[in-house]
C-alpha cells in the first residue's frame, strides 16, 4: 500500500489527530483506574471530567479521524481513482474545528456529561456544536467517497466493485444511517436547549435518539477492522481470502441488521414496551451472525495461508503464520480480544438476562474488549503508509 | 456464485444458535414471567417517595431518585415480603439497582418504572444508583433492611 503526494500528508494528519486524542484519553483512563484502585485518588470533579474526555476522545474523535483517513487510502488504492482534494481538506478542517470546540468545553470542565450526554444533564453549547461539526465533517468525507465511486463506476460499467470498496461503502452507510439519529438529537433538541431556546427535552426520546446512533457507531469502528481482517491480513499471511462471497454477505448483513438494535441499550427503561425491546433483542442476535461468519472465513483464510507456508496437522499451520510481522501479530491479537468482546456482547443482548449485568463493570469490560480489539488493527496504520 | 459448503454450514449453525438463544429468553419471559420492564401509563410520576403497606408482608414502595439520594433512603420490611417498586426521578436520569437481587432499572424523569421483588432472606440490601447523575453520583446509596 503506497500513498503519495498531498493525500499521504493529509492521511497522516488524520492519524496524528487520532493518536493525539487517544493518548490524552488513555492518560485519563489510567488515572481512573488508579483512583478506583485507591492508589492515587482523584476528586470526583476530575474523575468525571476525565471520564467524559476518555469516552469522547477514544470512542468518537480517535475513531472518526482514524477511519476517515484509513478509508481514503482504501478508496484510492482499490478504485485507482483520485478523491476530490478540496473536499478532503474541507472535511478535515470541519472535523478539526468541531473537535477543538468540543475540547474547549471538555477541558474547561463545562461538559462533564459523559460520552452518553443524557439530558437533563447539560453541557456547554460548544460541546454539542463541536460534536455536530465532527459528524458534519465526516459527512463531507462520505460525499467525497460517493462522488469518487460514481466517477469510477461511469468509467468501469459492469465491473464488479472491488471487495475492499464494498467494505468502505458499508462502513459509511452504517455511519450515515447512525448519525441521522444524533443529528436530529443535536440540531433539534440539544443545541437549542443548551442555548436557552428550548425549555426541556423528553429524556426517553433523547435516549432513543442517542442509541439510534450509539449502537451502529460500534459497527463504524468495527467494519474497518473487518476490512483489514478480510482483505489485508490473508495477504500478509501469504494466502488468500477463503471466500469473497462471505465477506460481501457479512457487509450487507451489517447494513441491514445494525439499524434496529439501539433499544437493547434501553431494556431497563420505562416508557418502551417489552415487545419493541424483544424485537431489538432479536435483531441484535441477528447482527452477531455476520461476525460468526467472519470468524469462520478469516480462520479458514489463515489456515490456508499456514498450509501454503508448509504447516500441517491440526494445529501445525498456526505456528507457520508470520508472527514476526507486526501488522499480522497486532491484527490477530485484536481478533482474539474480539472473540471475548463478542461473547460478552451476546450476554448483554440477552433481553431479560441483561438485568444481571446492566450498568455493572461488566459493560465497560465488554466495550473495551470490542473497541480495543478494533484498535489493534488500527495501530499499525501509520507505519503501513510511511515510506519503506 | 455459489457458497462454499463449509461456509454455508457455518452460516446455518450461526443462525440456528442465535434463534435458540432468542427463543430460550423469550420463553423464560412468557413462561416464567422473568421479563424486562414495560411501558404503562396509568401511574403518574410522583414527587414524594413513600412505603405503603398493602397487606401482611405485601408492600408498595414509591421510590424517588434525586441528586444524590433515594427517597425513602432506608426501607425496613419483614422477611418474605413481596414488594412492588415504582420508581421515578425528579431531576436527571438515575439508575436503580438492588444488590444481590436482580432489580436493575432506569429511573427517568417523567416516566415511572416498575418491578416486583420478593425478599426471602434477611439482611441489608444496598440500593445503588448505577447511572451517572453528576458529581455526587458515587455517594448515591440507599438500603433495604429485611428482618
Amino acid at each position: 500500500m503506497k500513498i503519495e503526494g498531498y493525500l499521504r500528508n493529509i492521511v497522516l494528519a488524520h492519524i496524528l489527530v487520532a493518536i493525539a486524542s487517544i493518548s490524552v484519553g488513555v492518560i485519563f483512563g489510567l488515572l481512573q483506574v488508579l483512583s478506583r484502585a485507591k492508589i492515587f485518588v482523584i476528586s470526583n470533579d476530575l474523575y468525571y471530567q476525565g471520564l467524559t474526555l476518555h469516552g469522547v476522545l477514544n470512542a468518537v474523535v480517535f475513531t472518526t479521524f482514524f477511519i476517515v483517513g484509513f478509508l481514503y487510502i482504501i478508496t484510492e488504492t482499490s478504485l485507482k481513482e483520485k478523491l476530490n482534494k478540496n473536499l478532503v481538506y474541507l472535511s478535515f478542517a470541519v472535523m478539526l474545528i468541531g473537535t477543538l470546540l468540543a475540547a474547549y468545553a471538555l477541558l474547561t470542565n463545562q461538559a462533564s456529561v459523559l460520552y452518553t450526554f443524557y439530558p437533563p444533564l447539560k453541557a456547554h453549547p460548544t460541546f454539542y456544536i463541536g460534536a455536530t461539526l465532527l459528524v458534519v465533517g465526516s459527512w463531507i468525507a462520505i460525499l467525497n467517497t460517493v462522488l469518487t465511486f460514481l466517477r469510477w463506476r461511469k468509467k468501469n460499467p459492469g465491473v464488479k466493485t472491488p471487495g475492499p470498496m464494498v467494505g468502505v461503502i458499508t462502513t459509511y452507510t452504517v455511519w450515515f444511517l447512525a448519525t441521522i439519529g444524533i443529528a436530529i438529537l443535536a440540531l433539534f433538541f440539544l443545541i437549542p436547549w443548551s442555548l436557552g431556546f428550548l425549555k426541556g427535552i423528553n429524556p426517553t426520546l433523547a435516549r432513543t435518539l442517542f442509541w439510534w446512533f450509539g449502537h451502529p457507531l460500534v459497527y463504524f469502528w468495527l467494519l474497518p477492522a473487518y476490512l483489514t481482517w478480510y482483505y489485508i491480513i490473508p495477504k500478509v499471511a501469504g494466502g488468500k481470502l477463503y471466500s469473497s462471497l462471505a465477506a460481501r454477505l457479512a457487509f450487507i448483513m451489517f447494513i441491514v441488521f445494525s439499524v434496529p438494535v439501539g433499544v437493547h441499550h434501553q431494556y431497563s427503561d420505562p416508557g418502551i414496551t417489552n415487545i419493541y425491546k424483544a424485537v431489538h433483542a432479536f435483531f441484535t442476535f441477528m447482527v452477531a451472525i455476520p461476525s460468526l461468519i467472519t470468524a469462520f472465513t478469516v480462520a479458514a483464510s489463515l489456515e490456508y495461508a499456514g498450509r501454503q507456508r508448509g504447516g500441517n496437522g491440526l494445529f501445525g499451520w498456526w505456528l507457520k503464520l508470520p508472527w514476526g510481522n507486526y501488522l499480522f501479530a497486532y491484527a490477530i491479537a485484536g481478533m482474539i480480544a474480539f472473540i471475548f468482546g463478542g461473547i460478552s456482547g451476546i450476554v448483554n443482548a440477552s433481553y431479560n438476562m441483561n438485568q444481571v449485568v446492566r450498568n455493572t463493570s461488566w459493560i465497560p469490560g465488554h466495550f473495551h474488549l470490542t473497541l480495543g480489539s478494533a484498535v489493534f488493527p488500527y495501530l499499525p496504520g501509520p507505519i503501513t503508509i510511511s515510506p519503506e | 456464485m455459489s457458497m462454499d459448503r463449509f461456509e454455508s454450514l457455518a452460516l446455518k449453525m450461526a443462525f440456528g444458535l442465535m434463534v435458540v438463544f432468542f427463543v430460550a429468553l423469550v420463553g423464560l419471559a412468557v413462561l416464567k414471567g422473568i421479563d424486562v420492564p414495560t411501558c404503562f401509563t396509568d401511574f403518574p410520576p410522583f414527587k414524594e417517595g413513600k412505603v405503603i403497606q398493602k397487606g401482611e408482608k405485601e408492600y408498595e414502595v414509591h421510590l424517588l431518585a434525586r441528586m444524590w439520594a433515594f427517597q425513602p433512603n432506608r426501607i425496613e420490611i419483614p422477611v418474605g415480603s413481596k414488594v412492588t417498586i415504582y420508581t421515578t426521578s425528579i431531576d436527571v436520569q438515575h439508575g436503580f439497582e438492588i444488590e444481590r437481587k436482580v432489580v436493575n432499572l432506569m429511573t427517568i424523569p417523567g416516566a415511572v418504572n416498575k418491578m416486583e421483588v420478593v425478599f426471602n432472606k434477611p439482611g441489608t440490601y444496598r440500593i445503588v444508583c448505577n447511572e451517572y447523575c453528576g458529581m455526587g453520583h458515587p455517594s448515591m446509596y440507599g438500603e433495604i433492611i429485611v428482618k
